[in-house]
Order: structure tokens, then sequence, then C-alpha cells
């Protein structure tokens, strides 16, 4: 037999899709952008200062989607091979604005200082318990507008390494090895930045809505 | 014994189903005795969950217009290197 062959990660829906987007069918390239440009838009943001600039990194990548298409192979899936055209975009973009230094320069990720240890003893017991929410479901959360437009401004203001994967994971339920492969970092940096990113997040909802 | 500030740190690892089975057992302990950190984990979880309910970023018109324009473009040039 001849060498094994590489397991493809391509669903036959989407070499449909691919092939008819090749086909130059606009109706198909239509239906890919309406799937993924919202979660696009979302993570281009991470990167770069402004929505127009977001806007514009997603016009880039979607360019280097269609250049490439033909020759993508389905080693990974599509969407984290488009994924990962944009993220590469967007991080040069976002290097080139000055707001952010390149992710993978990051390393591991933990440039913050521990979050929140002001709030135990010595002995690591709590100084300043949680204070209890009036919430206790999404749904209730989703009614405040106001606590959800302090869970979206936090997010905006997370480092852009955190709010990339609280980004991928939380708000678009991606997968941590789909999150790791796109952004191209270790499954412990992915933890650590999610981590880092949620126990802010709830820093800023408790303060809202437990006012401390 | 694991102290308050050790589950919060560990929540993320633990919520990921990333622990050995003593490790979670440890937390589990912990929690069953600790209505802070209880409250803790309900908090973290709460935020996760409301995450997954922010709406996707509204993709103007503009955008969409400007890449239907990108694709025309795209296949336009295929097509004059077609030979």
């Amino acid at each position: 037999m001849g060498e094994e062959q590489p397991k493809l990660r391509i669903t036959p829906e989407e070499q449909g899709l691919i092939r008819r987007i090749l086909d130059g069918e606009e109706s198909a390239f239509a239906e890919l952008v309406e799937q993924y440009n919202g979660s696009m838009i979302r993570l281009a943001m991470a990167f770069v200062p402004s929505q127009a600039v977001a806007h514009e990194v997603v016009q880039e990548a979607w360019m280097g989607v269609l250049t490439g298409l033909d020759s993508f192979e389905g080693r990974s899936t599509l969407k984290t091979w488009i994924f990962r055209i944009l993220t590469n975009r967007a991080k040069t973009r976002g290097t080139r604005e000055a707001r952010t230094v390149p992710f993978s320069a990051l390393g591991r990720g933990d440039e913050d200082a521990p979050i929140e240890a002001e709030r135990f003893t010595s002995k690591g017991r709590w100084a300043t318990p949680p204070s209890p929410w009036a919430v206790s479901t999404p749904e209730a959360l989703l009614q405040q507008k106001e606590a959800m437009q302090v869970l979206t401004a936090s997010i905006e203001q997370l480092p852009p390494n955190q709010r990339a994967v609280v980004a991928m994971r939380d708000i678009d339920g991606w997968e941590s090895a789909d999150v790791c492969n796109v952004l191209e970092i270790s499954e412990t940096n992915q933890r650590v930045l999610l981590h880092r990113g949620r126990t802010r997040l709830r820093r800023a909802l408790e303060k809202h809505l437990a006012g401390i | 014994m694991l102290s308050c500030k050790d589950i919060t740190d560990l929540l993320t690892e633990y919520l990921e189903g990333e622990m050995s089975l003593g490790d979670r057992m440890r937390i589990r302990m912990h929690l069953a005795m600790c209505g802070h950190c209880r409250t803790y984990v309900t908090q973290l979880k709460l935020t996760v969950d409301s995450c997954g309910r922010i709406p996707p970023p509204e993709v103007t018109e503009d955008l969409r217009e400007d890449l239907l324009a990108t694709f025309r473009n795209w296949k336009a040039e295929g097509a004059d290197s077609t030979p």
C-alpha cells in the first residue's frame, strides 16, 4: 500500500461550499461570510484599535481566504484555517497600529499581577468574600441591560490576548484545541489567559451587581 | 488542604475537566465546606454563561457590500488569468 493519507478535517458540506465558491458562485461565498463574519470582527477587535480597522482586517482576511482556497487541503477545519488567516492579518495590523505587541511575544500571557490577591488572608482564606448577586441565571443577567453593558465593556478592556481567548471560548463556544491552533499558543497558555480573563470579568460584574 | 485562594486559582482548570480525580475530589471537598467559594464558583460560571449570550457584532451593509465586491474582483481576476 502507498503512504498513509493525511486525515482530512473538512466535512462534505464544506467541500461542496468550497467547490461552489471556486466555481464563482457568489451566494456560496455570502453563505460562508454570513457564518463567520461576526466572530471574525469580534476576534479582530482584540488586536486592532477600532471597529473600522477590524472591518478592514476582516476584508483583507477574506481576500486571503479566496486567494488560498484552491490550495486549502483540509488538514485543518475550514473554520480554523479561515481564522488563522484572520489572526495573522489582525496581529500584523495591530502591531503596525502600535496598539499591541505581537501575540507570540507575550509568551505565557501572564503579564499581569496576580488578580484579587488582596482579597485573601496570608493563609489564603477569604478576607473579602464574594458578595451574593441578585441574579442567578444568564437569562436574568441578560435582562439587566447595564450589567450586560458592563460585561461587554469589560471584555473590551481585557488585554488583547485574554480578550481573544475569552471571545473564542466563552462567547463563540470554540473548543480549546482549536483556539490553541488558531492563536498558536499552548494548551496551558490558553487556560491561563482564559482564567485571567474570566476572573477580571467576574470581578467587573461583582463591582456592578454587588457594589464592591 | 486547599485554601480559598487555591480554589479561585484552580477554577478554570477544574471547570475544563483537566484535573486528576484526586485534585477534583479535593476541590469538591473544599466547596462542600465553604459557602464563599461556592458563591465564587457560581458567579464565575454565571459570568462565563453570560458571555455566551452576547450577540455577534453587527455586520454592516457597507462591509457586506465591500466583501461581495472583493469576491467579484477575485472572480474577475481568476477569469482574466484563465487561458
